[in-house]
């Protein structure tokens, strides 16, 4: 029985102790503190938005009230000194309201909401000398390369030798030749028809709208038509063997020579 | 069709099968020269013939005009929207009298086809044609039935109003062994073209009468007949083709599927289109062997058709014909 007295005598003590406590309450988060007051009516002084704590009160009937607030600072504040009467008194026999504003942050940072002293940022320090550097080494990098260009000794191309394209006489000369010792493959024979009609397009049909027409006009030529239809019937008639050959390797010899003492604009005939 | 007198009672020597053509065509239709060729050619071979040109240039004239001076057979069909495939190779129809179905033969089953702007037709008849064309024959119903030799399809396209028509894909063109572009008559030709209606007169019929047009003007006088035709063929298959001819022939074909600026170069079809072709020309220039003219002559209208330009070429403002001659120019 005695152990139950002390016990509940305990937990009265602990009651009364909690009570005298103030409210811890976290920046920036709201507050809640009732009380009882059976004086005149009450009211809150005129706040600053500004001010580390700001406190609403509400009267909730009778004579309770309840006090609502939110600290920017912290520290240990007194509602008592934002409370006053409707007369703009202090409320006498009000008892103390002691709350605690309680930061997270490390002691060593401001908890001022609204101090925000210089948000310049310093140019004397290490970032100015960072951004100088930068700066040298961007007008340094170009101005490096540009001087290395300057200094480079100039690199004297060598002069490439131009071979003249072989002329018409040159590229039928060794076809004639070899049309002379012995039977010329295929493909020479085309090769050798085809660098004589180019020839004689360039000669005598040289405004002709295109090959079939200009081959037409050389045809018709008194010179070049002889020895076109001779060379046509030598690779394509049916029947080679009737024809000369030596005489159409001098007729050929012969269009050489002639295109050796006039060489076209074209540089003598030279095909592709 | 099946008449086998000759000219004259003589056989018809060689050139001088083309000479009458071309002299008989041109009482009829003035110029056009090249084109005459292109028709003799793919008579002569076998070949068929796409005509590309705008209307009124006498296309329908100068073939019906070949036709008759060589006593073919001619039909017109004018390709549209709506044609079926049995509008032009035929169908069975139900005789009602013996209650079984008998076999009408479509505009197909002639000598000589004119098809009539064939862009204008659905794909799946323009292909019905050219499988006639290719296979020479045709079913309809359970049979199958042989066209007549010869037999030529010349179609016609114009290259201008695109608007509803179907282009003919690569692979189809390709059935056409020459692709002739033409053009329109000089001012001289125009003059005659306009000199000639004018002697035209009145055609009466009964009482009533109507004026004459250039196919009244069409005569049947000194004609060729189908064994001519048949004798000039065979002496087309004898002209004789070099092997530096053949070279000069693959080596040009060979180009085009190299090319920068070509995308689809020709088949090998191309080739032989080439090599038959400057057989018939040799023929009817009196040749009785090709030589390269021949194929410079008709490069145009065997490859022309065949290829098909990459698109940065034709965004460079390239045109087919100037890659040919710069093709042909690079060989020559």
């Amino acid at each position: 029985m005695r152990r139950v007295i002390a016990f509940f005598a305990l937990m009265l003590i602990a009651d009364a102790a909690c009570a005298l406590d103030t409210i811890e309450v976290e920046r920036g988060m709201t507050g809640e503190l009732s009380f009882t007051y059976d004086g005149p009516p009450l009211v809150t002084t005129q706040q600053d938005l500004a001010a580390p704590l700001l406190l609403r009160l509400e009267h909730a009937g009778e004579h309770r009230y309840t006090a609502w607030f939110i600290g920017s600072v912290e520290g240990e504040y007194d509602l008592r000194s934002l409370i006053r009467t409707r007369a703009g008194q202090a409320p006498p026999d009000l008892p103390a309201l002691p709350v605690t504003v309680i930061s997270n942050l490390p002691d060593t940072f401001a908890t001022d909401l609204y101090d925000a002293a210089d948000l310049r940022v310093g140019i004397k320090g290490g970032y100015a000398r960072l951004m100088l550097a930068l700066g040298v080494i961007w007008l340094a990098i170009p101005a490096a390369v540009l001087l290395r260009r300057i200094m480079r000794p100039k690199v004297v191309e060598p002069v490439e030798e131009v071979v003249p394209e072989p002329t018409l006489v040159e590229r039928l000369r060794p076809l004639i030749r070899a049309a002379a010792d012995r039977e010329l493959s295929v493909p020479e024979q085309g090769r050798l028809e085809l660098l004589l009609m180019h020839h004689w397009r360039e000669r005598v049909a040289p405004s002709a709208a295109d090959i079939a027409e200009s081959i037409a006009v050389i045809r018709h030529h008194p010179d070049a038509g002889e020895v076109l239809e001779a060379v046509e019937r030598w690779l394509h008639h049916a029947d080679r063997g009737t024809h000369d050959p030596d005489r159409l390797i001098a007729i050929l010899d012969r269009v050489a020579r002639t295109s050796e003492r006039e060489p076209t604009a074209a540089g003598g005939g030279a095909l592709a | 069709m099946t008449d086998t007198t000759t000219h004259n009672g003589e056989a018809v020597k060689q050139a001088e099968f083309a000479r009458i053509v071309r002299e008989h065509v041109a009482q009829t239709v003035v110029g056009q020269a090249a084109v005459v060729d292109r028709v003799l050619i793919a008579l002569l071979t076998g070949g068929h013939l796409l005509l590309e040109g705008v209307p009124g240039i006498a296309k329908t004239l100068l073939v019906q005009a070949v036709g008759r001076t060589i006593s073919l057979d001619f039909k017109r069909i004018q390709f549209t929207i709506d044609l079926l495939p049995s509008d032009i190779v035929g169908s069975e129809i139900l005789d009602q009298q013996s209650g079984t179905f008998r076999v009408h033969k479509g505009p197909i089953f002639t000598n000589l086809l004119l098809a009539d702007e064939i862009n204008r037709a659905s794909p799946k008849v323009q292909s019905a044609l050219l499988e006639a064309m290719q296979e020479r024959r045709v079913s309809i119903g359970d049979e199958t039935h042989t066209l007549p030799a010869p037999f030529l399809v010349i179609a016609t396209q114009n290259p201008v109003e695109q608007a509803g028509t179907f282009e003919l894909p690569e692979a189809q063109l390709d059935r056409f062994m020459l692709c002739h572009r033409l053009t329109y008559p000089t001012p001289d030709e125009e003059t005659e073209v306009v000199r000639r209606s004018l002697k035209l007169r009145l055609k009466r019929q009964g009482d009533g009468a109507v004026p004459m047009t250039a196919f009244d003007a069409i005569t049947d006088d000194d004609r060729l007949h189908v064994a001519d035709l048949s004798d000039a063929m065979a002496k087309v298959q004898e002209v004789h083709v070099s092997e530096v001819f053949v070279r000069d022939c693959v080596e040009l074909i060979n180009r085009t599927r190299d090319h920068e600026h070509i995308e689809l170069g020709c088949s090998p079809r191309a080739s032989l289109a080439l090599v038959q072709a400057s057989r018939a020309r040799a023929f009817i220039y009196g040749r009785n062997y090709t030589v390269p003219e021949d194929l410079f002559a008709l490069a145009e209208d065997v490859i022309l058709h065949r290829i098909r330009l990459t698109y940065e070429a034709l965004a460079d403002g390239r045109r087919p014909r100037e890659v040919l001659r710069s093709l042909l120019e690079s060989i020559a």
